[in-house]
């Protein structure tokens, strides 16, 4: 559904240019939950906004269900089918009821009436918010806005929702409700989910991760397979799960540990046969 | 620590704070809270959200004052309008997401503003200011820079060094690790151990990652719908996971791998909070 091929991209601001996306090259199948994780600065917001068609790649190309982000008649059928959910909550609201501005994106395409309420009305009902319609924004938590930008892109009907660390700013109850929303709308829906995050947690429960470090992709595969890698990880500037962390440590001193793994329950069986 | 050598520095008596009072949006924040903070213990403050820990540490320098009750520093009340300046010196409070909020040309006149703000002189502020910076992990490099050229984690320690400039005895931080990643994360920590270790100040924080709060607070405050429901050392706390949970919290991953360990192998203590102890604990019975 989406193709980055060996896209390159630098900030240009004077004096000198900053690389943000060296060399990237990545396949997203429909309907796949997919986490980029890295650090601050290692280019995966940049990589967020290439997928969307706010940032054209400076080489490679990104092709989204078929169609290039380089060519402009391109760009907004793209943004229409690729949404994308911010870090900030009160940068993303544009209306002052919950209604209003879920029905900003439908608006805009100049559907009829009907249509549009018919659409918000799903949006909400899909997102669990619905009660929350009449509501003033910014009467709602941090994690209920998010929620209402999420209903804002379903309206749009998309293929695909990013999330730039969308959880970052939420406290952990606002993160659970949010990812349980998205989880639902991946299973349920079918829509692909790109989740962007330094969260460990959040990738762990992906399909498919993606490590970046300094622009380009350095670990990409199961969440078993990219946390077990934990050198890399750690070079990367990222966590490991504690007990992935423990049996690493554990083998650094010799012990005999076959395999490393992320499932809690098999470390305590791998390090209790040792005993 | 005996309790004879503990120099109670806080001390909040039957604090009661509600919002918007007498409005239908009224909310009870927090609920008749006892508690003392001590010289030199770093302590955490943990709680689901909306249980009060926010409300709770804006009581400690005044920003917030109680409407039962009274909370005083040093003997200070903190309802004491003469007091106020004197109060926002002694306890620094590091709001979540204080690298937002430098404004600065360059991060050195950040953190020096609090000094111009108090009227020390030009002498003084040059030495204090490369010397809070220092304590907060910046680099001279770091100094000369706008504030919007630092990483977030550097933003953090700017807003932290323009705290640390003003000498408070106690330093308190609203969740310090909101916004940062882990690498940051983990070098924020471990600032903030430094200056709890050169007892350069008493840390107080408001934590969400009970990881993180294992590894380095000595005691654990735990609050719930603004009573404070627990008190105690890791032990004290993250032994009791049944209670946590009914709270919404949690314990540290790394104690739930010991206690499954236990189930079959009763000699393995399973009181262990950090992958460090975890590790030793493992190897001790490995030599066995």
């Amino acid at each position: 559904m989406i193709e980055v091929k060996n896209a390159h991209y630098s900030y240009k601001t004077q004096p000198e240019t900053t690389k943000a996306v060296s060399g990237i090259s990545l396949s997203i199948a429909k309907g796949r939950y997919i986490a980029i994780l890295g650090r601050n600065g290692s280019g995966k917001s940049t990589l967020a906004r290439m997928l969307n068609a706010l940032i054209i790649p400076d080489s490679g190309d990104i092709i989204v269900l078929g169609m290039n982000t380089k060519e402009k008649e391109n760009q907004l059928p793209i943004r229409k089918k690729v949404g994308m959910i911010f870090q900030d909550p009160d940068n993303q609201i544009v209306g002052t009821r919950v209604l209003e501005d879920v029905a900003f994106g439908p608006e805009n395409l100049g559907y009829e009436r009907q249509k549009i309420i018919q659409r918000v009305d799903d949006a909400l009902h899909q997102i669990g918010i619905y009660d929350l319609r009449e509501r003033a924004v910014h009467t709602l938590s941090g994690g209920q806005k998010q929620r209402v930008a999420i209903a804002g892109v379903l309206a749009m009907r998309p293929a695909c929702i990013i999330l730039d660390e969308s959880t970052s700013m939420l406290d952990p109850k606002g993160q659970a409700e949010l990812l349980s929303v998205v989880d639902k709308l991946n299973k349920e829906e079918g829509i692909s989910i790109i989740n962007i995050t330094h969260n460990m947690d959040e990738a762990r429960f992906a399909d498919e991760v993606y490590v970046l470090h300094q622009g380009t992709v350095t670990l990409k595969g199961s969440p078993e397979e990219v946390f077990t890698d934990v050198d890399n990880m750690l070079k990367a500037g990222l966590d490991v799960p504690q007990a992935t962390k423990l049996l690493y440590e554990l083998k650094k001193e010799k012990i005999n540990i076959e395999d490393l793994t992320i499932d809690r329950n098999r470390a305590s069986d791998i390090i209790g046969r040792l005993l | 620590m005996k309790a004879q050598e503990r120099k109670k520095i806080i001390s909040v008596k039957n604090v009661s704070f509600t919002y918007a009072k007498n409005t239908p949006f009224e909310k009870k924040a927090l609920e008749d809270i006892n508690l003392d903070f001590y010289g030199n213990e770093y302590t955490a403050i943990i709680g689901a959200t909306g249980s009060g820990k926010s409300t709770l540490i804006q009581h400690l320098n005044g920003l917030l004052k109680p409407d039962k009750g009274e909370v005083t520093v040093d003997g200070i009340d903190t309802k004491d309008k003469k007091a106020q300046g004197d109060l926002r010196r002694k306890v620094g409070l590091v709001f979540q997401y204080a690298q937002y909020q430098l404004f600065e040309e360059t991060v050195y006149k950040d953190i020096e503003f609090g000094l111009i703000k108090r009227n020390v002189p030009e002498e003084e502020r040059k030495k204090r200011v490369p010397k809070a910076a220092k304590l907060a992990g910046l680099t001279e490099e770091n100094l000369k820079v706008s504030p919007y050229d630092l990483s977030g984690g550097q933003k953090k320690r700017a807003a932290i060094a323009g705290i640390l400039v003003l000498k408070p005895e106690i330093l308190v931080l609203d969740e310090p690790a909101a916004g940062l990643d882990p690498e940051g994360t983990r070098e924020l920590f471990a600032t903030i151990q430094n200056l709890h270790k050169s007892k350069e100040c008493t840390v107080i924080l408001v934590a969400h990652s009970m990881e993180l709060v294992a590894l380095y607070a000595e005691r654990i405050i735990v609050l719930d719908q603004g009573k404070v429901v627990m008190d105690g050392t890791r032990d004290e706390v993250f032994g009791n996971e049944e209670k946590l949970l009914s709270l919404g919290l949690d314990i540290p991953e790394i104690t739930k791998v010991m206690k499954k360990i236990k189930e079959k192998h009763p000699n393995i203590n399973d009181r262990i909070y950090t992958v460090d102890d975890a590790k030793e604990e493992i190897l001790k019975n490995l030599a066995k």
